[in-house]
């Protein structure tokens, strides 16, 4: 607990510094926000959870405040260390502090320098006759003085900006067009496969028994029909996986449509649907379906769409 | 104020024995004084080495009115190896002179030249808990190098004493070809510097000290 505290305050002071400090590292900061904001609300890495893909730009934003700010301490580990693992309960005056503060500073580019100077002109306003500080509460000694309000003052929005962006998620087709257009293979739907239980009657005795047979197979494909010309067309329910191109991995959509002739189970075990929609993720996407008539023909239609709605491909399955 | 650091002390078979050098502040008509036990342990070698600190420390930063300070040699607790019966040679001199530097910084501030507030600082805040030192003091003032280099270092790296030494500093010059070979850079886990002067032990210390206070502030 005492180390997350940590990570915790060291986090929040590198967040004060950048929104309240520099307008370099303001500009940075909500820069790479937006962006990474605007970027995965289009485009995801990984077949990741779903709330990954509204949040993801939190953790890059925390990446930005580490990498610019906690990074270069570690990397600057000396190669003795006479404080050891007392370093935490040594106690000076802030004047000290401010020195050392001062002399870190000195160790650095200029986002880190700013970041110790900054640090520095905090502990100044507690005063410098201030009664010793222990380096255990360096960190948050100052947050409740006077002099700390314009500073939690400019950390505010950030959460706010975050919030917005969370309720907010921006689908275009920006990503969709670049990612394509740098990517030469058509974004098509290229396989269909279908899979169930298969039950067959067998005889034993005078007794009829029934037995169950696991089919997969891989519909025929013609140009935008696949055919259900083995097994599977006995099924009276399956599950149906369609494959697309997987990249880009931008936001897409599989459509299935059942025309009255089946229906579509949705994933949250919901009523029965004609029409349904799955997320595809990276190019795979299933649904079941099951049949209502007795008809052999399915009489099935599956979309591939944009985020916008607008239709990639489309195929129908037959019978 | 008290201002602790790690010593080594040689017995008469020329084995180390780690110990504290302790130096508190008093009140009392003589500037320096050492601790009963110590009175009775020091030889005149010991003595003058004490004595060498206390006019550098004067001359360098300064020498509070009415303050004393005391000084001690205590054994390392958590061992409890017995100090040696005397204290031999001038190779306290070097931890002598830091702890009386800090001390002095630390309880008259206003004796450090006005000029050098910085420096202030550096006395001031510089972590002295796992610090050790070995060296005598040359003519003018410096570090100068010690004999037994080796069984020291030897009685400083042992894994029991808490806090653990992590450095020691050596005089410039200091041969570290000891007939058992040479010593490594880092011996047992113990660092070693040269340093020629306090100030210089000091400005390296600081230099350390801050790098490792980025990681945990």
């Amino acid at each position: 607990v005492k180390a997350l505290s940590r990570r915790l305050a060291e986090f929040v002071n590198a967040g004060l510094f950048l929104l309240a400090a520099s307008n370099a590292a303001r500009l940075l900061l909500l820069g790479s926000t937006l962006c990474a904001w605007w970027f995965l609300s289009d485009y995801y890495f990984a077949p990741w959870p779903w709330w990954m893909d509204r949040f993801a730009f939190l953790v890059l934003t925390t990446a930005v405040l580490w990498f610019a700010i906690r990074l270069p301490a570690l990397s600057r580990a000396p190669d003795f260390d006479p404080l050891c693992d007392s370093g935490r309960e040594l106690e000076l005056t802030p004047a000290n502090w401010c020195a050392i503060l001062d002399a870190i500073a000195s160790q650095g580019g200029t986002l880190w320098a700013a970041y110790w100077h900054w640090y520095s002109a905090r502990i100044r306003h507690l005063g410098l006759n201030h009664k010793p500080v222990c380096a255990g509460r360096l960190r948050t000694c100052w947050w409740f003085h006077p002099s700390a309000i314009s500073q939690w003052m400019a950390l505010a929005c950030l959460p706010a900006l975050w919030i917005f962006l969370v309720l907010a998620p921006l689908h275009t087709n920006v990503m969709e067009k670049i990612a394509a257009a740098a990517d030469p293979h058509p974004q098509v739907i290229y396989y269909v496969g279908c899979s169930g239980q298969l039950r067959s009657p067998s005889l034993s005795g005078n007794r009829t028994s029934f037995v169950r047979k696991q089919v997969d197979e891989a519909l025929d494909s013609g140009s935008s029909v696949y055919r259900r010309t083995g097994q599977c067309a006995f099924l009276p329910q399956g599950t149906m996986t369609v494959s697309s191109t997987p990249f880009p991995r931008v936001y897409r959509r599989l459509e299935a449509n059942c025309r009255e002739r089946c229906d579509l189970l949705p994933p949250n075990r919901g009523e029965d649907l004609l029409f349904l929609q799955v997320p595809v993720v990276a190019g795979l996407a299933s649904f079941n379906w099951i049949q209502t008539t007795p008809e052999p023909s399915l009489g099935m239609s599956v979309s591939l769409l944009r985020q916008d709605g607008s239709t990639l491909d489309k195929v129908t399955i037959e019978p | 104020v008290e201002v602790q650091l790690w010593c080594v002390a040689v017995d008469g078979g020329g084995g180390g024995t780690p110990a504290r050098l302790v130096i508190r502040e008093l009140q009392g008509p003589e500037p320096i004084v050492l601790s009963s036990d110590t009175e009775q342990r020091a030889t005149r070698d010991f003595k003058e080495a004490i004595e060498r600190a206390r006019k550098l420390t004067q001359n360098h930063i300064g020498w509070p009115e009415k303050k004393s300070f005391e000084v001690s040699i205590d054994c390392a607790d958590e061992m409890n190896l017995p100090l040696p019966k005397f204290l031999y040679g001038g190779s306290h001199f070097g931890a002598v002179v830091l702890g009386l530097f800090q001390a002095v910084a630390l309880t008259a501030p206003e004796c450090v030249p006005v000029h050098e507030p910085d420096f202030l600082r550096v006395l001031q805040s510089v972590c002295l808990e796992s610090v050790a030192i070995t060296a005598c003091c040359d003519e003018v003032g410096g570090f100068k190098p010690v004999g037994l280099l080796r069984q020291k270092l030897a009685g400083l790296s042992m894994p029991a004493l808490s806090p653990r030494p992590a450095v020691c500093f050596l005089a410039t010059g200091q041969n570290l070809e000891t007939p058992e070979g040479p010593l490594p850079k880092v011996f047992n886990g113990l660092a070693l510097r040269e340093v020629s002067t306090p100030l210089s032990a000091f400005r390296k210390l600081w230099l350390v000290q801050t790098k490792s206070l980025a990681r945990c502030l």
